[in-house]
């Protein structure tokens, strides 16, 4: 056994880590071998004083005291989690209130381009005629147009981030999440769906 | 107190705080309260900043108890977090003392003449408590954590592995190096104590 190899036994038998074959093949050498007694010892000695440093103790009542604290601030925490309906309301009115201008765009672009011919006015479409200059100023220019998709993915991913956890599970049934995918998680997600099937 | 609640088992106890219990949860807290303390005193040498870091090592452990799989015991999973708590702290720590040019690198051996735990007031029956004190502060966290964990907190190799993320042989030789590095820095009290 070399020295490096006893010293790690060594270690090792502090902790009470080494097997029977081991720890005798570990006295072996150290009856053997000055150098590595000496070293034995010596850890023998810092792992007794290590062990035996006594950490300031707290004063009387400061465990009773930190339990209090503890089980108030866990009640907080519990009494938010329990009314998850306030807390999911407002996660998703913050959520709604991101979609909701998004969705007015996407319809507004629905109608502007897809439906560009004169449609009986509906007040619901009214939007329309407000986003009207928008699409007036993207007109055939790509570049923009790209850049509008863009911005408009941006939202919907933000709005999804802000709707959190719940939030996450609930948006795929939501128009405006399908609508804001590109043609390529489409195509994932078709391509994903086919495999599913087969 | 609730007494019912402190006889049950620490599986038991997480499984009803899992389902909302309060007191399940206010039952392991007590219990391992003391134990994170101090574990955590061990990393900050501040009773107040212990004091704020197990408050938050159980209030994560609270809010995260849904991670909890089981992979490991509640109390090696505590444990986790109240070490890497400890070491997210002392990182903190060691950015801001540089922002201000703090440096306070003495190492034993290294202290003034005469000060409380320097050579010519220590003796290995007597001071040399300090000087051990400060060869493992002077430890690098990553063998710190285990020798404290180990040492201190007497925690089997396999269970500071848990406790640290780590496997057991990595734990084993963390162990030998915190104590070869140990030794190397307490040469001189020790072989004062040979002499």
């Amino acid at each position: 056994m070399t020295c490096e190899k006893c010293r790690r036994w060594v270690s090792d038998g502090l902790d009470g880590r080494l097997s029977a074959e081991k720890e005798r093949a570990l006295l072996v050498h150290l009856d053997r071998c000055p150098s590595c007694r000496r070293y034995a010892n010596d850890l023998e000695i810092i792992d007794a004083r290590a062990r035996s440093r006594e950490a300031e103790r707290p004063p009387a009542g400061y465990w009773e005291d930190l339990n209090r604290r503890l089980n108030a601030r866990l009640a907080d925490l519990a009494a938010g989690e329990r009314n998850p309906g306030r807390l999911k309301a407002s996660g998703m009115k913050r959520a709604w209130a991101g979609v909701v201008p998004v969705m007015a765009v996407f319809l507004g672009v629905y109608l502007f381009l897809a439906k560009p011919a004169a449609q009986p006015v509906d007040h619901m479409f009214s939007m329309e005629d407000a986003l009207a200059g928008i699409y007036l100023e993207i007109g055939d220019d790509a570049d923009l147009e790209s850049r509008f998709s863009q911005s408009l993915a941006a939202s919907v991913a933000e709005a999804l981030q802000d709707a959190g956890g719940e939030g996450g599970t609930r948006f795929p049934e939501e128009i405006i999440f399908w609508e804001s995918l590109t043609d390529e998680d489409m195509r994932l997600i078709e391509s994903g769906l086919r495999k599913g099937t087969t | 107190m609730n007494v019912a609640m402190d006889d049950l088992a620490d599986d038991a106890l997480v499984r009803e705080a899992k389902k909302g219990s309060l007191e399940a949860f206010s039952a392991l807290c007590r219990r391992y309260q003391e134990r994170v303390y101090f574990t955590i005193l061990r990393f900050t040498k501040n009773p107040v900043d212990a004091d704020d870091l197990t408050q938050e090592t159980f209030m994560s452990a609270f809010k995260s108890l849904g991670q909890f799989k089981k992979k490991s015991t509640f109390y090696t999973w505590i444990y986790r977090i109240a070490v890497n708590k400890s070491l997210n702290f002392l990182k903190k720590k060691d950015r801001e003392r540089e922002l201000v040019g703090f440096e306070d690198n003495r190492v034993p051996g290294e202290s003034s003449p005469g000060a409380a735990g320097s050579p010519e007031r220590s003796s290995i029956g007597g001071e040399t408590a300090a000087e051990i004190e400060g060869a493992i502060d002077a430890l690098p966290p990553s063998f710190k954590a285990p020798f404290v964990l180990v040492v201190n907190q007497g925690l089997s190799h396999r269970e500071a592995a848990e406790a640290l993320g780590c496997s057991e042989n990595a734990v084993s030789w963390r162990m030998h190096k915190a104590r070869k590095l140990l030794r190397a820095r307490l040469e001189r009290f020790l072989n004062g104590s040979r002499k």
